[in-house]
């Protein structure tokens, strides 16, 4: 690799007219007598011309270039020649695109488009944004109400509803009707309370089956969910996890269920939650 | 006298090769080296001189073409050597001429001409993996290594064999301008 590299630099030296009588002598001996070498010289000829008009000779190099080398009509129609094909060359290249971020090509968008579209094209992207929002928010309501029924449906399995234990809040629902104003049956949750018992002492015991809604005093429904007691007629007891009480008033509707697909109003019980 | 250089030259062909193609391809051979020759010497009548050393060689032919040892082309380069010589006499006699413009105005606004027309021309002229080929080699991204070495990366070829490719493409291409722009003119 050094052999070529060094041959090159002599060539590059005898076309800059940069060698000694004897060693210019040399050079083209050899090149009358030797083909690959001729065809060497004539390569490191063009290469050198590419270079010049390229500007990738150092600035001495090229005051030689032009001062020796530029000094015959051959050589300066051979720097035409090659002018012309890097010419010709660059003008069948094809384009560099440049890699812009998302953000200069919206930027370019907006400088070349008219008011208008501007307008619509942003009006268009509020709205689908928008749209997006509220499907995104409602599909997140389903999944969350999904895994509170799912919560519910654990909790209320009768085996796994304690028959008593103290450690869980616990309960007597009352009837709305007989409600008195102000005397809601009360329970207290405390952070370290993650479930409250609700005994729902429903009128008819011919069911297995409820469905129950919680609703606020207010109307917003805070979930609705369906439970079996171990057998018909057996007590209803409801478990809630707290996450879904915030301190507020609240009125449980319960419906049985019969096997028969009839569905029977048990009636409404209020009960108020209170935060410590 | 025409007759006798004729003979002269018979006996130079000859004596480059007793087959008279091969014959004919040396005499270019050495013809264009010597004319590259004495313009890299920096000589602007190149091809004058060569003729001229030519012309003294084949005078000399029937003398020493018997006798010779070596390679004829070495015998046109000690005749050239002496071509050098002396028009570098005649050119210091020349100096008190005005001197040549600078060769950068002389080729800075020569962006037109026949040749231009002519290069589109003969590329086109040129079979499509050579066109393509020699205009890939010029589109000039630099470094230049690394794009020769990614261009012969493409074409599954080694960088040397592109470079000799493209020298090769050249000398067809400039042939074919050199004779366009004459049939121009």
């Amino acid at each position: 690799m050094n052999d070529v590299k060094q041959q090159s630099e002599l060539i590059k030296q005898y076309l800059l007219g940069d060698l000694t009588e004897e060693r210019r002598q040399h050079v083209e001996e050899r090149l009358m007598s030797d083909r690959n070498y001729r065809d060497e010289v004539l390569m490191g000829e063009s290469e050198l011309v590419e270079d010049y008009l390229t500007e990738a000779l150092l600035p001495v190099e090229r005051r030689k270039f032009e001062n020796h080398y530029l000094s015959t009509p051959r050589q300066l129609k051979k720097l035409k020649l090659t002018k012309a094909l890097l010419k010709a060359a660059q003008s069948t290249r094809p384009p560099v695109v440049q890699k812009r971020n998302l953000l200069q090509v919206i930027a370019g968008f907006f400088r070349s488009s008219s008011p208008r579209l501007r307008f619509a094209t942003v009006s268009m992207i509020l709205l689908v944004v928008l749209g997006a929002g509220v499907l995104f928010y409602a599909w997140r309501l389903r999944l969350e109400k999904a895994e509170l029924r799912k919560e519910l449906a654990q909790l209320n399995t009768p085996q796994n509803i304690p028959s008593t234990d103290s450690s869980v809040p616990s309960l007597t629902l009352l009837p709305l009707s007989l409600r008195d104003q102000g005397a809601l049956p009360r329970v207290t949750v405390t952070p370290a309370t993650n479930v409250v018992q609700l005994r729902v002492p429903v009128a008819s015991n011919s069911n297995q089956n409820y469905r129950v809604e919680l609703r606020t005093l207010e109307g917003d429904q805070v979930v609705e969910f369906e439970t079996k007691t171990q057998a018909p007629g057996a007590p209803l007891i409801l478990q809630l996890p707290t996450r879904i009480l915030k301190q507020n008033d609240y009125v449980l509707t319960v419906t049985g269920l019969s096997a028969q697909g009839l569905t029977e109003n048990l009636g409404e019980y209020g009960f108020r939650v209170l935060q410590q | 006298m025409a007759k006798r250089w004729e003979e002269n030259f018979d006996t130079l062909l000859n004596w480059l090769d007793p087959d008279r193609e091969r014959a004919g391809t040396k005499y270019e051979e050495i013809r264009t080296s010597l004319i590259n020759i004495f313009s890299w010497r920096g000589f602007k009548d190149a091809e004058d001189l060569t003729d001229e050393t030519i012309s003294r060689v084949a005078a000399k032919t029937p003398d020493i073409a018997k006798d010779y040892q070596g390679d004829p082309a070495l015998y046109f380069y000690a005749v050239a050597k002496k071509m050098f010589f002396e028009a570098q006499r005649r050119d210091q006699r020349l100096a008190s001429l005005p001197a040549n413009p600078p060769a950068e105005l002389t080729y800075q606004n020569d962006d037109e001409g026949p040749e231009y027309d002519c290069l589109e021309q003969c590329l086109n002229q040129l079979p499509p993996p050579d066109r393509e080929l020699i205009l890939l080699y010029y589109q000039q991204e630099h470094p230049k290594i690394r794009q020769r070495k990614e261009l012969a990366k493409r074409l599954e070829l080694t960088p040397n064999t592109i470079r000799v490719r493209t020298h090769r493409i050249r000398i067809i291409l400039y042939a074919c301008i050199e004779k366009c722009v004459a049939g121009a003119q």
